[in-house]
């Protein structure tokens, strides 16, 4: 589907006027958002933030001792180390994986990563089945869709319209309860399961020290994705490393927390290797794709500190502007706040010109992230390059001109003058359309908060 | 105490009687107040624009208005800013977030960041946020029957972190009955120029902030910020709701008349 | 197929060619705000409220009576139950007199490398862990065999009373990151989702029932 985000402005005003989208968005955000509160209750959120923005900062400045010595451990462990800088690498190199084991079915848990790389039309471009198992992007890869959000990909679907589209795709009865739809999937995913040969995953945190790749999920299609194949493949992004197993005290209490407001998920599994001597199952092959992408060119600039980012999707639940339009209308598999950085940033400030803007810069994505990124700090930064990139002559002649009113007092006071002439004659709607169209303007007043001051001044 | 008024360019030329309630409501709780005339804006419009050069240019300006004022001519004494006892007070959490928080990001190459950061960054306050840390709230008596809701605005609320400085200054007013507004902590949906730009979404925020203060029940909508308020008024009279939308320093100076 | 490590280690060392080495400063102190004490009733108290949370439940005995009751109360003849050998080791007549009524097969029936199909038909399992925490609910497992608990309904996890320890500050240790094997696994109650408007659903591809019980040997 590639990269839409050079479209926001249509993306999202067809988004917005869909009225149940709204609601849907807003019911499952604002419950998101009390359940993350209520979670953090019992424990120093501060501290934990602190801590793991310092952690990630240590393993960001570090990054290439870092990733040189997960490498090594995972080598120890008999995985496989796979670096690739672009996506085109990534995907041929799982494609190889897959070939070489005659694979026909694969079972793919959540990965934001794979949904960048579009990993899974790449797949099924060579005939080999992948098959979405977590249950939100099983459903919106059935109705053909991208998921919506980065954590509950199919938050822009209702219950009566997923009842519609397994009754069209699964032949299911057309009941819109969530139980009978859950186990209509658990039903079908469970013969692919039985019947998959490759697993793909993504990796919440890959550990320096230990080699370990740590899987945080809630409906066990990840264990099973990793557990019941014969080749397990990781597909993750090089900024994902932590440096110690210890440093999971710390990352496990934030995860959970932020994401869906659980103190820890259903399911943890932190993968070492392919299956041992004295183990009985597990893959006999375990590959760990890493993935640059465009994360290395953030290095050295001042949005170094956007790739701490966990992808746990708190800034979007928070985010006024996401509950209005939703996923979808960002135009890239990283929507909401955090997406509006990392599309420009790693896929090119020219593809996503308008994503910076789209904020109210009210800043609940910085105070709400549990890596500590300032969120809308970066947002605004990146405004400067796009206005440097992307010349608008209006724009500049409009800023020139403000600029050149507030440096002289007098005539900043002679256009203020004038504006409130021109607005109690009504003169300034025509040029303040952007504001007019759903809103009147204020009462202009006869005279400036200044010249009553002069005048009080006097008498 | 001497505070140096600051006042909003859209507040001084469109909202003046939030500036005239804001001096009066200084003079009410003892302060000496001086307007330094030769301040314009603080650069936010130009800064949340992406147009950091003229938003830096526009801050100096601003910040020079200040520390070099020497007094007017009508003035007996030369009223020199001194950043060791004065404070500069405005009438927006906005506004003052721009001076303090913004600024240091926007001059940190500037031969003099050092010094504007300390002698000015660091005396800007914002009005309740003064009135309750600087000179305690128990200065402040007023009385007023009426029902009240309060918008915190983003700035306010999370660059300043001022949160219960304004219910502590309402919740003293006598007669008055104050209402929490549902959902406090969201964006009204204002956000400077992402006003204009993306007004559908702008005004679909305000919807949602309005519904939620008819649940409170309240005559009015206080805040410290204008710009919030001048946004939701504008949504509001469009569409036909009746509601009044007043800023903290008006209802304050209200209470004391 | 050649990888780009080498490209990617150059971006990497250009873009952080003016960059010190950044130390963060660990604090090791617990960001609970009100701390748990170490005996076991009180971890015990803990453990079994923070999974009764989450849709599970817990007992406490000197044997394994209570779990294999409530695994009796919930299964029929024709259930087939997997039970691993460590279970057996622990209470030989427990589980032998389960397999008079029901349908018992071991984990040391399983050869290596087992055809998964095999599995799927166990619609319990009863399996052993390494630890407990109490702070989430959470249980520790490290066994040979990972896809008898992963396909279950029904999920029966025996837990000496020693290994149930206060927070995951204990868990993310020495001890255990020195584990053996392909991997270290954490259940923390009913497999979940909540991808349908937002209603909890359990049991979505995993166990709908946890059932833990700690005993004293």
């Amino acid at each position: 589907m590639g990269l839409q985000s050079r479209n926001f402005k249509e993306l999202y005003k067809k988004q917005i006027r869909k009225p149940t989208l709204r609601t849907n968005l807003s019911k499952a955000t604002l419950q998101a958002v009390d359940s993350r509160s209520q979670s953090f209750e019992s424990i120093d959120f501060d501290f934990l933030q602190n801590q793991a923005k310092a952690i990630k900062e240590e393993t960001i400045s570090s990054l290439n001792e870092y990733l040189s010595q997960y490498q090594d451990a995972a080598e120890h462990n008999r995985c496989k180390v796979f670096f690739a800088q672009s996506a085109e690498k990534a995907r041929a190199y799982v494609l190889d994986v897959a070939r070489s084991h005659n694979v026909h079915t694969i079972v793919k848990s959540k990965s934001m990563v794979t949904e960048e790389l579009d990993l899974v039309p790449f797949l099924e471009n060579y005939g080999i089945e992948a098959i979405e198992t977590d249950l939100g992007e099983y459903i919106v890869q059935l109705a053909g869709e991208k998921p919506s959000h980065i954590t509950t990909p199919a938050i822009h679907k209702s219950r009566k319209e997923i009842a519609e589209l397994f009754h069209d795709k699964l032949g299911s009865a057309l009941n819109p309860d969530p139980p009978f739809l859950t186990a209509e999937a658990r039903r079908v995913l469970r013969n692919k399961f039985l019947s998959a040969e490759m697993g793909i995953s993504g990796a919440n945190f890959l550990i320096a020290e230990t080699g370990d790749a740590v899987i945080v999920e809630n409906e066990g299609n990840a264990r099973l994705s990793t557990s019941a194949v014969k080749v397990h493949v990781i597909v993750t992004g090089i900024e994902k490393i932590i440096p110690k197993f210890n440093d999971l005290r710390i990352f496990m209490r934030v995860l959970g927390r932020s994401s869906t407001g659980q103190k820890m998920t259903s399911y943890v599994s932190l993968i070492r290797g392919p299956r041992s001597a004295f183990e009985k199952d597990g893959p006999e092959e375990v590959h760990v794709v890493l993935v640059d992408n465009g994360r290395s060119s953030l290095l050295g600039t001042q949005h170094q500190e956007v790739l701490h980012c966990i992808r746990c999707g708190a800034c979007l639940n928070v985010c006024p502007v996401y509950r209005n339009i939703g996923g979808h209308a960002y135009g890239s598999v990283y929507p909401g706040p955090i997406g509006s950085l990392v599309t420009p940033l790693y896929f090119g400030k020219d593809n996503a010109p308008d994503l910076p803007f789209a904020s109210s810069l009210c800043g609940n994505c910085t105070e709400v992230c549990p890596v500590g990124i300032r969120i809308h700090h970066h947002l605004l930064s990146l405004r400067r390059d796009v206005v440097r990139l992307k010349k608008s002559r209006l724009q500049d002649f409009v800023f020139r001109s403000y600029r050149k009113a507030m440096l002289r007092p007098g005539r900043y006071e002679l256009i203020g003058r004038l504006g409130g002439v021109l607005g109690r004659a009504g003169l300034l709607k025509a040029v303040t359309k952007g504001w007019t169209r759903d809103r009147e303007l204020p009462d202009f007043p006869v005279k400036s908060f200044r010249s009553i001051y002069k005048t009080g001044k006097k008498s | 105490m001497r505070v140096f008024l600051f006042v909003p360019c859209f507040v001084d030329q469109i909202f003046p009687n939030v500036a005239v309630s804001t001096l009066k409501v200084l003079e009410h709780v003892g302060c000496e107040v001086i307007f330094p005339e030769k301040q314009t804006c603080c650069g936010q419009p130009a800064y949340n624009s992406g147009y950091f050069d003229e938003a830096r240019l526009v801050a100096m300006h601003e910040v020079n208005a200040f520390l070099d004022y020497r007094g007017t001519s009508s003035e007996k004494s030369i009223a020199r800013f001194d950043s060791e006892r004065d404070y500069i007070v405005g009438p927006s959490g906005s506004c003052t977030a721009m001076m303090r928080n913004f600024y240091p990001e926007l001059l940190k190459d500037d031969p003099r960041y050092e010094e504007i950061s300390r002698k000015f960054s660091s005396r800007a306050f914002e009005l309740t946020e003064f009135i309750s840390k600087i000179i305690g709230v128990d200065r402040f008596k007023g009385k007023l029957n009426i029902t009240v809701s309060y918008h915190d605005s983003c700035h306010s609320l999370r660059e300043l972190k001022v949160k219960q400085e304004p219910r502590n200054i309402l919740t003293r007013i006598e007669g008055l009955k104050f209402v929490e507004l549902p959902y406090t902590e969201v964006c009204c949906g204002f956000g400077g120029t992402f006003s204009v730009k993306f007004p559908d979404i702008s005004v679909a925020m305000a919807e949602e902030k309005l519904k939620n203060f008819r649940v409170t029940g309240a005559e009015v909508l206080v805040s410290a910020d204008t710009s919030c308020l001048m946004h939701l008024d504008g949504w509001a009279r469009r569409n036909g709701t009746k509601a009044r939308f007043a800023h903290i320093a008006e209802i304050m100076a209200e209470s004391i008349s | 197929m050649e990888d780009d490590r080498e490209k990617i280690f150059g971006a990497i060392r250009k873009g952080l060619r003016e960059q010190s080495r950044i130390v963060a400063q660990r604090n090791p102190r617990s960001p609970l705000l009100s701390p748990m004490s170490a005996d076991f009733d009180s971890k015990f108290s803990r453990f079994s409220s923070e999974l009764a949370r989450v849709g599970g439940e817990t007992f406490v005995s000197n044997d394994l009576k209570p779990l294999l009751d409530s695994v009796l109360n919930r299964t029929h003849a024709e259930s087939n139950i997997f039970v691993y050998d460590e279970i057996k080791e622990i209470s030989p007549t427990g589980i032998s007199s389960l397999a008079e009524s029901r349908r018992v097969a071991y984990s040391s029936d399983l050869s290596v490398g087992y055809d998964k199909r095999e599995v799927a038909v166990f619609d319990s399992v009863i399996a052993p862990c390494v630890a407990c925490i109490a702070e989430t609910g959470t249980i520790v497992f490290h066994t040979e065999a990972r896809l008898p608990a992963a396909l279950c309904t029904r999920l029966f996890v025996v837990a000496p009373a020693k290994s149930l320890v206060a927070t995951l500050d204990e868990i993310f240790q020495e001890k255990f990151s020195s584990f053996q094997g392909s991997n270290l696994f954490f259940i923390t109650g009913p497999s979940r989702t909540a991808d349908i408007e937002k209603e909890l659903v359990t049991g979505v591809h995993g166990p709908k029932e946890v059932l833990v019980l700690f005993y004293r040997a």
